[in-house]
């Protein structure tokens, strides 16, 4: 169970949120909902650890998440271009998950990352193809629970579909908790098995 | 090489087109209505045509705003080819590597009519914003550019369209990052006056007073103009955006993904003032990845793929598949979440791979439709005649 307890954040001034709570199982899928500039991308990070709570915890099956080393909550954001290393050749940022060859080789399959991709920069790739190396990234670290916060808004409808059907494959074979925000009400009906609606709470 | 090579209609081997009731580039008169004479490059013949209320033409079919004002469309592109110079990435050594021309867009026919909005939709990276760059006359020196243009029914050659930029047509960019952080935004609107002395002033007057107006009827308080752009929300500094391309009342506005990470009723809203525009009589491309939004918005869809625009229709056509011509339009129907999602893993092209860099890939032999790359590989087979003709241009 990933759990958030009364968390409080905000950007200097105002907290976004006080007192906030979610739980997500393992083999849910839950979506956010609430109003442009409530948060939602900030709950995510601090889901996955990037940001701190200024109060509440963050914790997976009781134990809080860890400060260092692989965290087994993984996010997936809308920017993909922002979460490499430009520097990097797209092998190394692959590897960083630290997943076995043999498991690097099927996501690869699984998403179609082609081989030359991982000689080139990160600026060499398209923005979907560099967010289906960032999902093979996430999925390789073997997360037990998975954010996925607008993955498929600069995507064509075509391979957002594809890349859906890689993610909920993947979260059905490992069963992983999803947590999602989509601005697109039909693909959140399509998608989640819950909706959290953050501003009605 | 030459950096832009658009030529005059009449000029040869632009791409035979045709079809029921359209035969552009078998025939080009010299005046209106005149008798065809091949190779004059006078008024296109086609575009002297009243097309009537003829359903289907030039291979598409039509909205109910669509208009064909003097007869002819407010923009028609017919044959465009882009094709850029690089070193070939499959040679071992970039020191010996040899140069070959890539092409990004081939053969690609679209129009605009009065009084509406077309959507070209397409994957990112797929190289719609070149359709863009080559209407705008933007060509990069690695560029070479063929096929035919038309603006108002005159054709257009490279000097033309670059006359006509920001005076006919106008671009809408996709950032607002495209404006210039160290001036106040009216002044940005405004523009350099032009002539000199009396002349001079009195043309800064008038673009003063334009913008003012402009100003009003976007919704911009009169001091917005003394802001610089780091002071405006999002939403104002769009309107700005669309106030500098409307400031020399343009009949064509050319709209590159403008509404990049709204989601769909604040993107609806933010086209608003481009709908407006349209319903005012002018012409609008919307060049958008965003299917969704395209359907909200637009009056007809152009699905573009590998660098060719394969259906035009009427937004309409997206209530029911079966009313759509081509199966990629079809594809993408399914493919919608509020439909079947399907991924379409009868292995067609996701589209993505169509940049410069990753049609080299794509043209590498044996890449194409090979079955390592799956649903995903660029070029992947959609009918056997797809497939010999990926084999014959695999870019």
């Amino acid at each position: 169970m990933l759990e958030a307890r009364d968390i409080t954040f905000g950007y200097g001034g105002r907290p976004l949120y006080e007192g906030l709570s979610l739980a997500v199982a393992p083999g849910e899928r839950v979506a956010l909902s609430a109003p442009s500039g409530f948060g939602k991308t900030t709950l995510c990070r601090i889901l996955a650890g990037y940001e701190r709570p200024q109060a509440g915890s963050v914790t997976v099956d009781g134990a809080p998440l860890p400060r260092r080393g692989r965290c087994p909550v993984q996010l997936i954001g809308q920017h993909p271009e922002h979460v490499v290393d430009p520097r990097l050749r797209l092998g190394a940022t692959l590897a960083e998950a630290g997943a076995d060859e043999d498991e690097l080789a099927r996501l690869r399959e699984a998403l179609g990352i082609r081989e030359a991709w991982l000689a080139r920069f990160p600026h060499e790739l398209s923005g979907g193809e560099l967010q289906r190396l960032c999902i093979a990234r996430a999925l390789a670290a073997r997360p037990r629970y998975l954010i996925a916060d607008e993955v498929s808004t600069m995507l064509d409808a075509l391979t957002q579909a594809r890349v859906w059907q890689v993610l909920l494959d993947e979260a059905a074979a490992r069963d992983l908790g999803l947590v999602l925000v989509s601005h697109s009400p039909a693909l959140t009906a399509r998608l989640a098995t819950r909706v959290v609606n953050l501003a009605g709470e | 090489m030459s950096a832009d090579e658009m030529r005059k209609p009449g000029g040869g081997s632009g791409a035979v087109l045709g079809g029921p009731g359209a035969a552009p580039s078998s025939a080009e008169p010299g005046a209106a209505g005149a008798a065809p004479a091949a190779g004059d490059p006078g008024t296109a013949p086609h575009e002297a045509l009243d097309h009537g209320a003829s359903a289907v033409h030039h291979h598409h079919s039509h909205a109910p705003g669509s208009r064909h004002g003097h007869g002819h469309h407010l923009l028609q592109v017919e044959g465009l080819t882009v094709a850029f110079r690089m070193y070939d990435d499959a040679a071992g050594s970039f020191l010996t590597a040899p140069q070959r021309d890539v092409e990004v867009i081939h053969d690609l026919s679209i129009s605009v009519h009065e009084g509406e909005v077309v959507a070209v939709v397409g994957a990112s990276g797929s190289g719609k914003s070149l359709l863009a760059d080559a209407v705008m006359g933007l060509f990069e020196p690695n560029a070479s550019v063929r096929g035919r243009i038309w603006f108002d029914g005159e054709p257009q050659d490279a000097a033309s369209l670059a006359a006509l930029r920001g005076r006919g047509i106008s671009l809408v960019p996709q950032s607002t990052a495209s404006l210039d952080p160290l001036m106040p935004v009216g002044r940005q609107v405004e523009g350099a006056p032009r002539g000199r002395g009396a002349a001079r002033r009195a043309d800064a007057r008038r673009r003063a007073a334009r913008r003012a107006e402009l100003f009003e009827r976007y919704g911009l308080a009169p001091e917005v103009a003394r802001l610089y752009p780091h002071e405006l929300s999002g939403g104002m500094a769009r309107r700005v955006l669309l106030c500098c391309a409307l400031m020399d009342e343009p009949r064509l506005i050319v709209a590159d993904e403008p509404t990049p990470g709204l989601d769909l009723p604040l993107a609806v809203r933010a086209l608003a003032d481009l709908r407006a525009f349209a319903d005012a009589g002018g012409g609008v491309m919307l060049i958008t990845h965003d299917i969704e939004l395209a359907l909200a918005v637009a009056d007809r869809v152009a699905v573009f793929r590998d660098g060719t625009v394969v259906e035009e229709t009427a937004v309409a056509s997206f209530a029911d598949p079966a009313l759509l011509a081509h199966p990629f339009s079809r594809a993408l129907w399914h493919a919608l979440p509020e439909h079947d999602f399907a991924a379409g893993d009868d292995a067609l092209t996701d589209g993505e791979g169509a940049g410069p860099a990753a049609a080299a890939d794509g043209g590498l032999p044996g890449a194409v439709g090979a079955p390592a790359d799956g649903p995903w590989g660029a070029g992947a087979p959609l009918t056997e005649a797809d497939v010999e003709a990926d084999e014959e241009d695999p870019c």
